[in-house]
């Protein structure tokens, strides 16, 4: 048993960069939650497919990455918003079987779907922070940064603003505009949200739209650490993301991401430090998925509101 | 109501007839199996026995407990490692490892149910997607003598046999001999049986009514005392433990268990056939069961071209056309086959409720047409379509090979409609007889009773010719 504190920041780093991207994604399981009581499990799934619209508009098509990024991003939402009007809105909210049946069926057709167009080979996608730009001094190499004798990717760093800015421009369309006032009018009561006037299925199609764009945003970005995009690699995420939504509260946004960096240090340092490095056991690196599965029922056990969630108060 | 073919009082004469009828149905639907089908069919039906299974455990929560289950793909997976290595490893018999898998796949349903059933709302989804995501990874780890015990990624192949008991070894493709299909058959049906009763029992049950009285309204029932965490977790309990027990079959069936047969998308697979075959119908489970590796079979044999493009089943897209079934019974049937089969059978025939003094609401006289009475048409009709197919059928089979389904569909419904036909020509007559229906009667009547007689005994005769086929009884010595 080595207790190796060296590389202990190398894990702590690895852990954020994934935490953050767990985030993203449990972001868009709470704010689909947070409006329609709805776990909606074909987030990982419509993820994966905006994943798939930059390749093709970028590798395929040579767009630039972060245009093709945008446009995936404004499809996918487009696709949020006609599922939620054609699928899910016939639907009684409060009747959770058929939506969630919906949401099943809806992942095994993207999924299916995808693997026939594209196989299930894993396809190269260029990573947006692959290398630092030119303007940018060069500290450690062109690649990372040292900090506290370990390598800081700019990945990871790359991963962090982009997250930071989206969550800042999410903030500002939720307490800034009309929509955002009405999605949170619908969040928190959907009847009265309705008796003041607020047109709620659009505002629902709203929300299923930023959630679609923010599972793309986690995808694209998850995408070089798997080594690419392909059909399957939103599975596991989806567990661990869900694990982070559980973690932070299922209605709380700021907490869903949250949740996710702590799974994401969880995974990285409670389980691949701590077992692989110290004890030396590799069947520790089996048990991530495990340890997401954990937390979750821990969550459960002891808090299930989750850490910043609303405990749930109900009248008969 | 009047559009019905048959009305009987309920628990009446007449009704048990029926009831008698409906299970000369099932008798014969199960001892035909293994006489009429090939044996790797009949290796597909025990595939569906075991599906429906497991379908009839999410059930027991999905359907009548209100709440969500995702993962009992887990539970058969855990069913069916610790039978592989009790068996395999140990040496134990089948049937001792039963009790095992029951108690085991019980406390995992308490672990897993126990912290998500303290909270009312999707939770258990949650959870059990976390756990049918997790499992197949677990059964690869090399410590603490897992890999050992489940094969790790290779899987584990079990080389014994279940033994049937002494009783089973008279039906037939069971021969005396172990093995084969037909023979796992039938202890997949005997298992199959068992269960069902059990969970009938047990949603009579006080426990059982409580659970249906939580999925109907969860505050009314604690006003009621029903402790809610406990009685939902035990039901979760118990459903994961009929789980594990489809895992037993499972490996009882296929001789083999690996960690990558029980991932999510069995878990998915189970899910569709749950609303494939009804959502809260203790039938469903059987059904959807069938229907799932139906289905499956069927979507692999698709090959549609489009142009430079051919849309085939047999990739990806099969999982595709799973998703799409999905979504169209959500919005179209959320009942399921079983609402659609009870939606004909009411046609056919109507159960009258009785008072507690045993009269009924309203005189069954009533329900009689009386001279405007068509049940004898139909009744021709039905007699008829039944023989015309199985013809066309025959005919076409001999044009074309490739069109024996027409043969095997005009098989089933002479099978189906033929004592249908004739009771109902026979009533008919009776009424007719009474002074009830014109005279213009008598000759559907009597066309639908012979006419349907003759497809009985036609069935039963093709019956008893695939047995003498498969078993030439005059080739055992009688000394």
């Amino acid at each position: 048993m080595t207790w190796n504190f060296d590389i202990l920041p190398d894990f702590i780093f690895n852990g954020l960069s994934l935490g953050a991207i767990y985030g993203t994604v449990a972001l868009a399981l709470v704010l689909i939650f947070k409006a329609t009581t709805l776990i909606n499990f074909a987030t990982g799934e419509l993820a994966m497919l905006g994943a798939f619209l930059v390749y093709v508009l970028h590798m395929e098509q040579g767009l630039w990455l972060w245009l093709s990024m945008l446009i995936a991003m404004a499809l996918s939402a487009g696709l949020g918003v006609l599922i939620e009007r054609t699928l899910t809105r016939p639907f009684d909210p409060s009747d959770h079987l058929p939506v969630v049946l919906i949401t099943l069926g809806l992942f095994l057709i993207i999924n299916a779907v995808a693997g026939d167009i594209w196989n299930y080979q894993v396809r190269i996608l260029s990573n947006p922070f692959g290398q630092f730009p030119s303007w940018v001094p060069s500290v450690g190499g062109d690649r990372f940064i040292m900090v506290f004798g370990s390598r800081l990717k700019y990945q990871s760093l790359g991963i962090w603003v982009t997250l930071a800015i989206a969550l800042f421009l999410l903030g500002l369309i939720l307490n800034r505009t009309k929509a955002g006032l009405a999605f949170r009018a619908v969040s928190s009561n959907v009847e009265s949200a309705r008796l003041v006037g607020v047109h709620t299925g659009r505002t629902l199609g709203f929300g299923w739209a930023i959630a679609s764009a923010f599972g793309t945003l986690g995808a694209v970005l998850v995408a070089p650490q798997l080594g690419g995009v392909n059909p399957n690699m939103m599975a596991t995420i989806l567990i661990y993301a869900l694990a982070g939504a559980a973690l932070g509260g299922l209605d709380s946004l700021g907490g869903a991401v949250l949740g996710g960096i702590l799974v994401g240090l969880i995974q990285a340092v409670a389980v691949t430090w701590v077992g692989v490095v110290v004890f030396g056991q590799l069947y520790m690196s089996i048990l991530q998925l495990a340890a997401a599965f954990i937390v979750i029922l821990i969550v459960l056990l002891f808090r299930p509101s989750g850490l910043f969630g609303t405990r749930r108060v109900e009248r008969v | 109501m009047s559009g019905s073919l048959v009305v009987v009082a309920k628990n009446s004469a007449e009704h048990k007839k029926w009831k008698y009828v409906q299970w000369a149905y099932l008798a014969g639907f199960v001892l035909l199996t293994p006489l009429v089908l090939e044996p790797f069919e009949i290796g597909k039906m025990n595939r569906a026995l075991i599906m429906g299974v497991a379908i009839l455990a999410v059930n027991l929560v999905v359907g009548f407990n209100g709440m969500l289950a995702l993962g009992h793909s887990a539970f058969m997976g855990i069913g069916a490692f610790v039978t592989a290595s009790m068996v395999q490893d140990e040496n134990w018999d089948y049937w001792q490892v039963i009790p095992i898998v029951v108690i085991v796949g019980f406390l995992m349903g308490v672990i897993v149910g126990l912290p998500a059933l303290r909270v009312k709302g999707l939770y258990l989804a949650l959870v059990t997607i976390a756990q049918a995501a997790v499992f197949p990874t677990l059964v690869n780890i090399d410590e603490l003598g897992i890999a050992k015990r489940t094969g790790g990624p290779n899987g584990k192949g079990v080389s014994e046999e279940v033994i049937a008991p002494s009783y089973l070894e008279w039906l037939p493709g069971v021969d005396g001999a172990r093995g084969g299909s037909a023979y796992r058959f039938w202890i997949i049906v005997l298992m199959v049986g068992i269960t069902l009763l059990l969970v009938t029992n047990y949603l009579r049950s006080r426990p059982g009514r409580a659970v249906l009285a939580i999925r109907d309204n969860e505050a009314g029932a604690a006003v009621y005392g029903v402790n809610l965490p406990i009685v939902k977790t035990m039901n979760f309990a118990i459903s994961a433990s009929i789980g594990s027990l489809a895992g037993l079959m499972w490996c009882l069936d296929k001789g083999f268990v690996a960690g990558q047969d029980f991932t999510f998308l069995l878990a998915v697979d189970l899910i569709i056939g749950l609303v494939l075959g009804g959502v809260g119908t203790l039938q469903g489970g059987l059904v959807g069961g069938l229907f799932v590796v139906w289905v499956n079979d069927l979507t692999k044999r698709i090959s549609v071209p489009l142009g430079l493009y051919t849309l085939n089943g047999d990739g990806p897209l099969a999982k595709a056309i799973f998703g799409l079934i999905l979504i169209l019974f959500t919005f179209f049937a959320p009942g399921g086959i079983v609402s659609l089969g009870r939606l004909i059978n009411n046609k056919l025939i109507h159960i009258v409720p009785l008072t507690p003094s045993g009269e009924s609401i309203e005189p069954m006289s009533g329900f009689d047409p009386g001279m405007e009475s068509t049940r004898a048409d139909t009744a021709m009709k039905l007699s008829i379509a039944g023989p015309v197919l199985l013809g066309v059928g025959w005919l076409l089979m001999n044009v074309n090979n490739l069109v024996v389904g027409v043969l095997a569909f005009g098989l089933r419904m002479t099978i189906l409609l033929a004592p249908v036909a004739m009771l109902v020509g026979i009533n008919e007559l009776k009424a007719h007889a009474d002074g009830n229906r014109p005279d213009s009667v008598k000759g559907p009547a009597s066309m639908a009773r012979n006419l349907g007689a003759l497809g009985f005994v036609f069935v039963i005769g093709y019956a008893l010719q695939r047995f003498v086929q498969t078993y030439p009884i005059w080739d055992i010595p009688l000394i």
